[in-house]
């Protein structure tokens, strides 16, 4: 196994934190976040938030709270971020209303990771 | 392609972004066309054109929102400051986006507090705060808030 040097040590360290207090925000325990920013409202971000709020309200899932952040460019929009405890953070591009279906039923509702709709982060630097 | 209530949200994402405490946003819709007014408390550092594509103090990769605004609303938009107070205001054809007032408002109630909007249509009018969803337990960021929040709009 390869060594980890002190910095990638403590980069390791400080996102375990971030995750782990976005593991119980509100007393909620799985944390949605929605891009929403010019180019995700322009690519439909607007009905993917609205059809994840009814999937979510409709299933009864009180464990889920629902947040809304800016620009995800320049990754694939609408961008829904999910962090749960079982999961981490898990990241997905270009989804619709029915991609916001399977979130909600598939990772949401069931723990299961939706691995087709997954995206790896990029920045703008990237 | 932004509908008209992506419009408002575009707005109020703006005012967000300028740090406003106090959002207010009026909704008319009459005759088929749509009067929107934002009024915030936010600081903005203006451009000299803050209806041009990429007119940003906010970094690169940003500005687009008034643009769209403007392209949307074939430039009957104005944006104007004074007593500490900005006051952004556009129209538009009605494009029905605002007849199911919560689907276009839950996104605008997402983005934070302090935000009020009112909608005029057909003689009647809905207004909605920040304030009036804490009250009644309706914040939509969760199941509980998000059947409040839906059941809130209707009765309105």
């Amino acid at each position: 196994m390869a060594k980890l040097s002190l910095s990638e040590l403590h980069e390791i360290r400080s996102r375990e934190e971030r995750n782990l207090k976005k593991r119980d925000i509100h007393g909620r325990s799985v944390h949605v976040v929605v891009a929403m920013g010019t180019s995700g409202i322009d690519a439909g971000a607007k009905l993917t938030l609205n059809t994840i709020a009814d999937d979510v309200e409709k299933l009864g899932l009180e464990n889920v709270i629902i947040t809304q952040t800016g620009s995800a460019a320049p990754n694939p929009e609408p961008v829904v971020e999910v962090y749960s405890p079982q999961s981490g953070l898990v990241v997905y591009g270009s989804v619709d209303k029915e991609a916001a279906h399977r979130i909600v039923s598939e990772h949401l509702r069931d723990g299961r990771i939706v691995d087709d709709l997954r995206i790896e982060i990029k920045t703008k630097e990237q | 392609m932004h509908d008209l209530s992506d419009l408002l949200l575009e707005a109020v994402v703006n005012s967000v972004e300028a740090g406003a405490g106090v959002i207010e946003a009026s909704v008319e819709i009459e005759d088929g066309m749509a009067r929107i007014r934002i009024e915030d408390d936010g600081v903005y550092a203006l451009s000299s054109d803050p209806f041009q594509d990429g007119s940003t103090t906010k970094g690169e990769g940003r500005g687009h929102g008034l643009f769209i605004i403007h392209e949307r609303s074939s430039g009957r938009c104005r944006l104007t400051r004074g007593d500490g107070r900005t006051q952004l205001e556009f129209m538009a054809e009605d494009d029905g986006s605002f007849s199911d007032a919560a689907a276009a408002l839950l996104p605008v109630f997402g983005m934070g507090g302090g935000i009020t909007v009112t909608i005029r249509k057909d003689g009647g009018v809905k207004k909605v705060s920040s304030a009036l969803l804490e009250e009644r337990d309706a914040v939509p960021d969760r199941a509980e808030g998000i059947r409040n929040f839906r059941n809130l709009l209707e009765g309105l």
